[in-house]
């Protein structure tokens, strides 16, 4: 044994998170993130100089945007890709589950040592932007907001595939990748519309026109969501590497439940309160997408087993077990708790029915966007995987679509557009078979499908409800287990 | 090589570790099937099972790493799954299998760790110090994690289990893989921690690395203890049998050691040796064993070597399974002795 000063790491102090830390010491001495700073620079530049040689400044500028959304769009958040399989499969997350650092923590501490890399990144781009405003044709407002969507939209990827890369299957990682690759399709849209659509500076304008409290409005309601997005996607990646005596569900239910609920407020305020009812998309749009993202999480929540997990509520007696039916982890109460945000949601849309003139006597939204939530509920149905319910759920609804795509090419093939009607067996199928039908045929296809989904939706709740029993039998335990604590703890008083 | 600040609460009139009727399956597979045992506290116990025989899924649920499918397991006084937490800072684990960190310094791995556990400034400087000198890691404190020998990343391991000062060590095949230098180090500081009253829990399939190091034995094999009890009776075959092989030498013909045995109380002629025999007497105590080697001397025997045979802890393992396949022997769940019945 030997004896001899050790000089403590003065890089980082003791108020970042050891996970910060750790990630941030390991990430900037890796060569990736060199390398990609290193090539991506040595890029701009060599395009800039172009300029000089005679190429167009818009196709500077497009390759530009390209490379930096490219960047913070799909190369940087990959490396989250393997992020937890890769600490599990080195056993360090065991390591780290038995320090203090709670499960959350790991996944913020992991997220914030991307994205502060991407920020890092998304930072060296001003140069170039200022650079290319010399050379002409850049509105450098437009691309402030265009850089901003891409640094939030690498956020949410980063968080996502990071909360997917808990999942131990490559192919099943590599599915949600492009799932989440096609949730990156309309911010880039967004990005190279706003980079180099005239129209932007229209949009831009009419924004500046709003009044001040409007304006207010709608930046921080963008941060709040992209925040709120972005916890989620850590609570769900938490809930998935945390022991299962843990409960890492009802806080993020609760959450969840507030800010659905606050989406459909405003949703519903702005269709009764404003002059124009679409302007409730400004809520439905991020609530549909939210709605899912809950549904498919709660709904793949494996069934508590220990007492532990369902305590905080059954202490709280009657009210407490009862919303234990709506809070409790695991997908039996995820059905009924999914089923309310479907509501939720759907009563937006309602709303929108009923105000806006393009709709009203339509149910055909109602009942495509009815389809379209129910579908969520198929899974737990169905079980094509029956060790991983998370797994499950994707395969379920990979098969329905791969059916709907199916009956799709059968009847376009065959000519045959009646067949579409085979679809309203199943919500995702009815989608499909809508689509196939035409628009003015389509009530044929989505009122019988819109009702064989509620059915779906019955079975789900009736099964879920044969499984409140195991929550009943967690409750009394959680309260035997108190009163024996409690009577022990007078004990050792007495 | 304490740390006061850190030190975690415990419940020292229970048991350090308490495991009752545990169970768990994989599927069909049943990984640990009704296994129950308890430690006192201070003692080092081998756990010992072939590999597939639920050592490793026993030692992940006592450290809150997995969960039971039936049955409880207490740690200094709190339930694994009701108080996790708890378990968790009174114990240090160290896996069979775990992998460090790229791009990260031995001290920087060891800083991380100590800022996972709670330690800051000058406090978690001087714990880091003190576990790197102990575990001889401070020459390496500029090396890359995953750039050290087997041996040495074992005492990395050990080191960033042992930064909190748990009261409790669970050690999973710690000397697989290492050679003999280094298993040596490591019975070393087994020692050490030992002798600070740490309870240690170390699992095997090499049994008489654990022999050495063990004050007592657990022995499991297809998820259920099959044995348990100390190196020394379990070499001596003493707790399967109840009696002792003794192999005595005299500086005379050995007919009349022979004779004199036919007539002794409680001695039984196992084989004549060139110088003697081997002797099969029906105790297993000190003083019985005294006894018969008072009375062959009083009785004139030139007893020159009087000495009980051991057996390899492999092939008492291996001896105690095949009587147990016969029924002989029945699997005993009972608390193993305690310090004080010694």
């Amino acid at each position: 044994m030997t004896t001899s000063t050790l000089p403590l790491p003065r890089d980082f102090g003791d108020r970042f998170s050891p996970i910060l830390v750790k990630e941030l010491r390991q990430g900037l001495r890796t060569r990736f993130f060199t390398i990609a700073l290193l090539l991506f620079h040595s890029f701009i530049i060599l395009l800039l100089a172009t300029v000089t040689l005679g190429t167009p400044v818009e196709v500077v500028n497009g390759v530009f945007w390209g490379i930096a959304g490219l960047m913070l769009l799909v190369v940087l958040p990959l490396r989250a890709f393997n992020a937890l399989n890769a600490e599990a499969a080195d056993g360090t997350l065991d390591m780290l589950t038995l320090t203090s650092i709670s499960s959350f923590r790991i996944l913020h501490g992991k997220w914030v040592a991307l994205f502060s890399q991407s920020v890092l990144m998304a930072g060296s781009l001003l140069p170039y932007m200022v650079a290319r405003y010399f050379f002409g044709g850049v509105e450098i407002l437009r691309e402030a907001v265009a850089l901003l969507v891409l640094v939030l939209g690498s956020g949410i990827m980063t968080a996502a595939l990071l909360a997917f890369s808990s999942q131990a299957s490559v192919i099943l990682r590599l599915l949600l990748l492009a799932g989440v690759g096609f949730g990156a399709v309309p911010l880039g849209v967004f990005t190279a519309f706003l980079v180099s659509s005239s129209q932007a500076d229209m949009v831009l304008r009419e924004f500046f026109a709003l009044a001040g409290w409007e304006q207010w409005s709608i930046i921080l309601g963008v941060l709040a969501l992209s925040v709120y997005t972005i916890w989620y996607f850590l609570a769900l990646g938490s809930s998935r590497i945390a022991p299962p005596s843990e409960n890492h569900s009802t806080r993020k239910r609760v959450i969840a439940f507030g800010a659905h609920a606050a989406l459909m407020i405003i949703g519903l305020l702005l269709c009764y309160l404003s002059s124009d009812a679409e302007n409730a998309a400004w809520a439905l749009v991020p609530l549909l997408g939210l709605t899912l993202i809950a549904c498919m999480d709660v709904m793949t929540e494996e069934m508590p087993r220990f007492p532990t997990t369902v305590a905080a509520l059954a202490r709280r007696g009657r009210f407490g077990s009862l919303a234990g039916r709506l809070l409790h982890p695991g997908w039996a109460s995820g059905v009924l708790f999914s089923a309310v945000l479907c509501v939720m949601t759907m009563m937006v849309f309602v709303g929108i029915a009923h105000q806006e003139n393009s709709w009203r006597g339509d149910t055909g939204p109602c009942l495509f966007f009815l389809c379209f939530f129910l579908a969520t509920f198929t899974p737990v149905l169905v079980r094509i995987n029956r060790t991983n319910i998370f797994a499950n759920w994707w395969a379920v609804q990979l098969c329905m679509v791969a059916a709907g795509i199916l009956l799709s090419m059968f009847c376009e093939v065959m000519r045959a557009r009646d067949f579409a009607m085979l679809g309203v067996l199943t919500p995702v199928t009815t989608l499909f078979g809508t689509e196939s039908i035409g628009y003015q045929s389509r009530g044929r296809v989505l009122i019988p499908g819109s009702i064989f989904s509620v059915v779906w939706l019955i079975a789900a709740l009736i099964r879920a409800r044969m499984h409140f029993a195991d929550y009943t039998r967690l409750e009394h335990a959680a309260l035997t287990l108190a009163d024996n604590s409690s009577h022990r703890a007078n004990d050792v008083a007495q | 090589m304490s740390s006061s600040s850190h030190a975690p609460e415990i419940d020292r009139s229970q048991p350090a570790v308490v495991v009752d009727d545990l169970h768990r399956s994989f599927g069909a597979l049943k990984a640990v099937d009704g296994v129950s045992f308890s430690i006192d506290h201070g003692r080092v116990v081998g756990f010992v099972g072939a590999n597939g025989a639920g050592k490793t899924t026993t030692m992940r649920i006592m450290a809150t790493l997995d969960s039971p499918g039936g049955g409880q397991v207490r740690m200094g006084g709190h339930n694994v799954v009701h108080h996790p937490s708890k378990v968790r800072r009174l114990l240090g684990w160290m896996p069979d299998s775990f992998g460090t960190y790229e791009h990260m310094t031995v001290l920087e791995y060891m800083d991380f760790y100590a800022r996972a556990l709670g330690f800051k400034g000058a406090d978690r400087l001087r714990r880091i110090q003190e576990v790197m000198d102990f575990t001889d890691l401070t020459p390496l404190a500029d090396r890359m994690s995953n750039k050290m020998s087997k041996g040495q990343t074992q005492r990395l391991c050990l080191g960033r289990a042992l930064l909190h000062d748990p009261q409790i060590l669970i050690m999973d095949e710690p000397a697989a893989g290492l050679d003999p230098k280094a298993r040596v180090e490591l019975k070393n500081l087994i020692r050490i921690l030992a002798q600070e009253g740490k309870t240690i829990l170390i699992s095997s399939h090499i049994l008489s690395e654990l022999g050495e190091m063990c004050d007592t034995l657990l022995f499991i094999d297809q998820g259920r203890i099959v044995h348990h009890g100390d190196a020394q009776s379990m070499m001596r075959g003493t707790e399967t049998t109840g009696e002792t092989l003794v192999n005595v030498q005299i500086a005379a013909e050995p007919a009349k050691l022979i004779e004199w045995a036919l007539t002794a109380p409680l001695i039984k002629i196992e084989e004549e040796t060139k110088r003697g025999a081997r002797l099969r007497i029906q105790a297993t105590d000190d003083a019985t064993l005294a006894g018969v080697l008072r009375r062959m001397i009083q009785d004139g025997l030139p007893v020159v070597d009087y000495h009980r045979e051991e057996r390899k802890l492999e092939d008492a393992f291996i001896d105690m399974l095949g009587q147990i396949d016969k029924g002989k022997l029945k699997t005993p769940p009972q608390p193993l002795p305690s310090k004080n019945d010694e």
